[in-house]
């Protein structure tokens, strides 16, 4: 039954209760009176329909509806099909928050709540074992339940960058890290991971690779020494010897310099920022490396520079030497004769830079950032004529990200390659 | 009416305010307290004697924090005249404070031996007894802080009762005794020990003070001395 059959319906039982006070007033010559009677009639009728209906409403809405007809029927199904929708949205939000709140339980990283004056508000299942949180903590602060100076000078900034590695409170021997980030009406959520496999890992790979190539330096030594005793005496006079001699001697310096390699990495990653400083003239380091590279290079590769005279890097001068030079003599080794290497400094607004650039073979795009990977080789023939680690443009981006400073690399096939180191204007 | 409830209000709010900053500043001050604790024990395992003399230096901050709660609470007790519960934290804060800036002191103590001890060279077989000794210490003190973060007087109960620290630093100190009979050469570095083992004694009693100051705050009831 449509709403205009209703409103039709309703409009027949008022006429038709006009018709009748009308006869009945006819007969009794009481007219107006009883067409008055006949309204107030009607009006109580509607009085307690409309009580009916206020009573249903407010009992919830969930009993049968009282049968009716009309208008008031229309209301009455409208009403309960609004509800029962109602109720099956409630439910199936219900479901959702049901099964987030699940969720969120069953992650394995801690997930906090914090008010914005640091109050805990919510935390997961793995955030309460991982603080040791107890249901009371609810509105106490998190920095006095987690009092390490680091954490609270964390909080406090409100701007967070980067995270914060702090040991458990459960466990001393392992590692958390926090990372925090606004969210809502100025409350903070707090992610909480454990990272001491991680650092374990990193820990064990450390030191197996510096213990290793400290033991394998010994050896080499004493091999190294009785090569080139051999080479002074017998060997090297018997042909059918000689290739094998050669290619023994340089295995074995090669081995030799991967060891010194990993060793300095090693070094590099222990001691991530550096403490005493010297004033470094770039003018005189570079023309030594250009030197040190022309002798490599034979005279078959033209080396220019280009450099300021007051261009200075508060730096250790063997860092930045080993940094420059190693990129200087890559292009020298990977570049075939007559390619032209320019070394440039430039000092720009931020950054104190120093720039290789060669107009040789350049670098395939989809290796660029696979270059400072350890023991990467460009070259894909392990036995190239060009002798190298592949350790070395990792050490140059470790010296220079210990300077604060980052290194770029921009080339393409053909068309030469360009290694930019950037130092931060500050330690110049 | 209203008029006034709202400024009532008001006024409680901020003293709410004011008493929670001071809690903080507490919790802050605890905080690097505990890291300087940790630090000055770290420093004489690593032999780190550059640890150490960050430990020394670290302290005149926390003298600093000390004072600066001091005076945020004898102002609040002026501005506000706290009662019941609300003096007591006052009053327990103050104390508190008082043994939190001892405990660094004791920390800064144990740093100076660290350095010497660098220089000596640490020959003593039984010093992971010590450390035992100072990790739980280390624990009681982070227990005894927390129960003042939750107003937790039970656990601060517990935490007094539990610890045995007296009798295992009696232990070790006649271990030392003995190893001196024993080892002259090492009379030194002994000594530089029982003075570290000493000064994690001291910092045991003042996280036991601590927790009196939390029965005391909560229950009212002053069980110093008893």
């Amino acid at each position: 039954m449509s709403f205009q059959a209703g409103v039709v319906t309703e409009l027949g039982r008022i006429s038709l209760i006009c018709f009748l006070s009308l006869i009945v007033g006819w007969l009794s010559s009481y007219i107006v009176e009883s067409l008055l009677l006949g309204i107030f009639l009607y009006s109580l009728w509607l009085h307690t329909k409309l009580a009916k209906l206020l009573s249903w409403i407010r009992s919830g809405m969930l009993d049968t509806p009282p049968s009716v007809n009309g208008v008031w029927k229309e209301i009455y199904t409208n009403l309960t099909s609004h509800k029962k929708r109602q109720i099956k949205a409630i439910r199936k939000m219900r479901g959702t928050v049901q099964r987030i709140s699940q969720l969120t339980h069953a992650i394995d990283q801690g997930i906090l709540v914090l008010k914005s004056d640091l109050r805990l508000e919510w935390w997961n299942t793995a955030a309460r074992g991982q603080l040791c949180l107890t249901s009371s903590d609810k509105g106490h602060s998190l920095t006095s339940l987690i009092r390490d100076p680091l954490f609270a000078e964390y909080l406090n900034k409100q701007v967070f960058e980067g995270e914060v590695e702090l040991p458990s409170r459960a466990l001393p021997e392992r590692t958390l890290v926090f990372t925090a980030s606004h969210f809502g009406d100025g409350e903070i959520v707090l992610v909480i991971s454990d990272i001491t496999q991680l650092k374990n890992l990193e820990k064990l790979r450390k030191e197996f690779v510096g213990n290793v190539s400290h033991e394998l330096r010994t050896p080499l030594t004493v091999l190294r020494g009785y090569l080139e005793t051999l080479g002074d005496g017998i060997v090297i006079n018997k042909s059918n010897l000689h290739r094998a001699y050669q290619q023994m001697s340089e295995q074995v310096i090669r081995m030799q310099a991967l060891a010194d390699d990993l060793i300095v990495l090693s070094r590099l990653e222990d001691e991530p920022t550096v403490v005493p400083v010297d004033k470094v003239d770039l003018k005189i380091l570079l023309e030594e490396i250009v030197k040190e590279a022309l002798i490599i290079s034979e005279g078959v590769h033209e080396i220019t520079l280009e450099c300021p005279d007051d261009a200075y890097l508060m730096a250790q001068k063997g860092d930045l030497h080993s940094a420059i030079s190693n990129i200087v003599i890559n292009a020298v080794r990977h570049n075939p004769e007559g390619v032209r290497i320019v070394i440039k400094v430039v000092r720009d607004e931020d950054d104190i830079v120093i720039s290789v650039r060669d107009d040789g073979i350049g670098i395939n795009a989809n290796v660029i950032h696979k270059l400072t990977e350890r023991f990467y080789r460009a070259d894909s023939s392990r036995n190239s004529r060009v002798a190298g680690t592949g350790l070395g443009l990792a050490i140059v981006k470790h010296i220079i990200s210990r300077y604060g400073g980052a290194l770029e690399i921009k080339s393409k096939p053909g068309e030469g390659a360009e290694f930019i180191s950037r130092f931060p204007i500050e330690i110049s | 009416m209203e008029k006034k409830m709202f400024f009532e209000n008001h006024i409680v709010r901020q003293f709410d305010e004011e008493l929670d900053s001071i809690r903080k500043g507490m919790m802050e001050m605890a905080g690097k307290v505990e890291q300087q604790l940790h630090n000055a024990m770290l420093s004489i395992t690593d032999a780190d004697s550059n640890l150490a003399k960050e430990v020394i230096q670290g302290d005149s901050e926390i003298d600093v924090m000390e004072l600066n709660i001091d005076k945020a609470c004898v102002l609040l007790l002026a501005k506000r005249q706290p009662a019941a519960r609300d003096l007591r934290l006052v009053v327990g804060i103050t104390r508190a404070v008082k043994d939190l800036e001892r405990i660094g002191d004791e920390a800064c103590k144990i740093a100076a031996h660290s350095v010497e001890l660098a220089e000596l060279g640490l020959t003593f077989s039984a010093f992971s007894d010590v450390n035992n000794l100072a990790n739980s210490i280390i624990a009681m003190l982070n227990r005894s802080l927390d129960a003042f973060a939750r107003f937790d007087h039970k656990s601060a109960r517990l935490a007094m009762n539990y610890s045995s620290y007296e009798l295992d630093s009696k232990k070790i100190i006649e271990g030392l005794g003995d190893y001196m009979m024993a080892n002259p050469e090492s009379i030194s570095e002994m000594i530089n020990i029982l003075w570290v083992v000493r000064s994690l004694e001291r910092v045991g009693d003042h996280a036991q003070n601590l927790c009196e100051q939390i029965v005391f705050v909560v229950e009212g009831e002053d069980i110093r001395h008893s």
